[in-house]
């Protein structure tokens, strides 16, 4: 038996927030605070990480399903990027033979079948966003005790020059006209 | 003095004198946003706007999902694309993690014998053809007055530490009776769960009034606008909507009006005070002027830590000079042709006082 045959991946799932696109799927490690792309091949493959099926039985899934060939090879490229971004729940150790081919010698090999080239598994990492984006405005209290002045990294202070906030307590805040 | 003349010297733009360059500026984003609201976006074809810079600029503003939603399926190679792409991915991806957030705030909240309502960020996302397209950096959630030390407690104080909430002790409509407001809420969907939502029409006039308190400054916020007027329930009471403060009917008219003058939105029937009203000449200008400047003065280094150089304290100035759409809000006026001058002036005024005097805290306006 090969360890294609034995080896039995599974998925993360604790901590992470996935939204499937039409196109791709999105997955958000809350725990290290990461945001990956995964395109639709990488993505078949994660989604086949179930503890209970082979490395080969998805090498045939994506033979069948995609019409990859040198699918095995394809295979543990994916679990290799997937497991770089962890996104397996166990590390998994690439027999030799796989460790050795690379992208480009995989790119190479598919090259010949026109198109193939892009379903090669691929996770991406998605860039974080502008502070900006997000909300109207913080209020300065906020501002001056949780945020780096001066700019309060890019978010908005609230400025309402008709409604003040006197602070009754830790836990309360009255809104009261400005004199 | 020809009465049209008179009305033309009225209606004079308010000052910052209006800028034709920041003008076709903000007419770019406007004609870029058009509809991009929508499940299908009018297909996007490259119009005699300057497209360098506008997909950071989208994307800094909060409409960069949106500019992905109307680029994707063109066919046109559009400088930032991918910018605008990422921007809609992480979206994506936050509103997923703001789905676990709320239903956690809404478990706790709810052990404590608290019923929220939900209202903007979330809501608003909800509109859209997707809820990636729309950003929001917290969760803002209302509580009854008399709940609101139990709801502090149970989240945690300060608020937004463990959860992203923005939690407000106040009915988010005024006008309206907390039990006004919950008696129109319906049940919102949040992943395994339900929450009570604001009313489509108490929505539609906080959004509005939102984005004209905060000078409209963000496009996405007149998007909010335009999708909540074109996806509003077929049961939608204009009536109720539109009865009020004095000022209600003509902030709603105005924000309405924007939206479709501005974005093209097409909500059919409206009420003829709203369709036959007419916005005033410096409004438009106005709001495409902060559109192309893209970041008010809140978000700038407070005065007080700007250094003591006459430029540069001249500077802090003008990027302060009020927003005209600002200060018709915060000081309770019409939109109309009265000039705004006098406003800003006051509201300078005040400004610099609170600065000189130290009155700086303030709350958001819901």
């Amino acid at each position: 038996m090969s360890i294609a045959d034995r080896l039995l991946p599974r998925a993360r799932e604790e901590d992470l927030v996935v939204e499937a696109l039409p196109d791709e799927t999105l997955v958000y490690d809350l725990k290290r605070d990461k945001a990956h792309c995964l395109n639709p091949t990488a993505a078949l493959v994660w989604s086949r990480c179930d503890g209970e099926t082979s490395v080969s039985d998805v090498a045939s899934l994506l033979e069948t399903e995609l019409g990859l060939p040198a699918a095995h090879s394809v295979v543990w490229m994916a679990l290799d990027r997937l497991d770089r971004e962890n996104l397996l729940e166990d590390p998994v150790a690439l027999p030799e033979e796989a460790a050795s081919y690379s992208r480009r010698e995989m790119m190479r090999t598919l090259g010949r079948v026109a198109g193939l080239t892009l379903l090669l598994p691929a996770v991406s990492s998605i860039v974080a966003p502008l502070a900006a984006q997000a909300g109207s405005c913080i209020p300065r209290r906020t501002c001056r005790r949780v945020l780096v002045p001066p700019n309060c990294t890019g978010l908005p202070i609230c400025e309402n020059p008709n409604r003040c906030c006197r602070r009754r307590n830790r836990t309360s805040c009255r809104p009261r006209r400005c004199r | 003095m020809l009465q049209a003349e008179k009305q033309n010297l009225l209606s004079a733009p308010a000052l910052p004198l209006t800028f034709p360059s920041a003008q076709s500026r903000g007419r770019a984003i406007a004609t870029f946003l058009a509809g991009s609201w929508r499940t299908r976006p009018p297909p996007y074809r490259r119009a005699s706007i300057d497209e360098t810079g506008l997909a950071s600029q989208l994307v800094k503003t909060g409409a960069g999902g949106l500019g992905w939603w109307r680029v994707r399926d063109s066919g046109i190679d559009f400088p930032g694309a991918s910018e605008l792409r990422e921007a809609y991915r992480l979206q994506t991806l936050h509103s997923g993690i703001h789905e676990r957030r709320i239903q956690e705030g809404v478990v706790l909240l709810r052990a404590a014998g608290v019923e929220p309502l939900l209202a903007k960020g979330w809501l608003a996302a909800g509109l859209y053809a997707q809820r990636g397209l729309r950003p929001y950096g917290d969760i803002d959630l209302w509580v009854r007055p008399d709940q609101g030390a139990a709801a502090f407690e149970a989240l945690g104080y300060p608020p937004g530490q463990q959860y992203p909430i923005d939690l407000h002790a106040n009915a988010p409509v005024r006008d309206r009776t907390w039990d006004e407001l919950m008696a129109r809420s319906h049940p919102e969907p949040v992943g395994d769960t339900h929450v009570r939502a604001l009313g489509a029409e108490d929505h539609l006039y906080l959004l509005s009034v939102h984005m004209l308190a905060h000078g409209a400054w963000r496009p996405l916020w007149l998007c909010d606008v335009a999708a909540a007027l074109e996806s509003r329930p077929r049961e939608f009471d204009w009536d109720y909507c539109l009865r009020g403060g004095k000022r209600r009917p003509n902030w709603l008219m105005t924000a309405i009006r924007l939206a479709s003058d501005v974005l093209g939105a097409s909500p059919p029937g409206l009420p003829t005070s709203i369709s036959n009203g007419h916005l005033p000449r410096w409004l438009v200008p106005a709001v495409l002027e902060s559109w192309a400047a893209g970041t008010p003065y809140m978000h700038t280094t407070p005065v007080g830590l700007t250094t003591p150089r006459p430029a540069a304290l001249w500077n802090a100035l003008r990027i302060r000079w009020p927003n005209p759409i600002q200060v018709t809000i915060a000081w309770n006026r019409e939109f109309d042709r009265s000039p705004r001058l006098p406003v800003q002036l006051a509201e300078c005024v005040l400004r610099s006082g609170r600065f000189l005097f130290g009155r700086q805290t303030a709350t958001p306006l819901g």
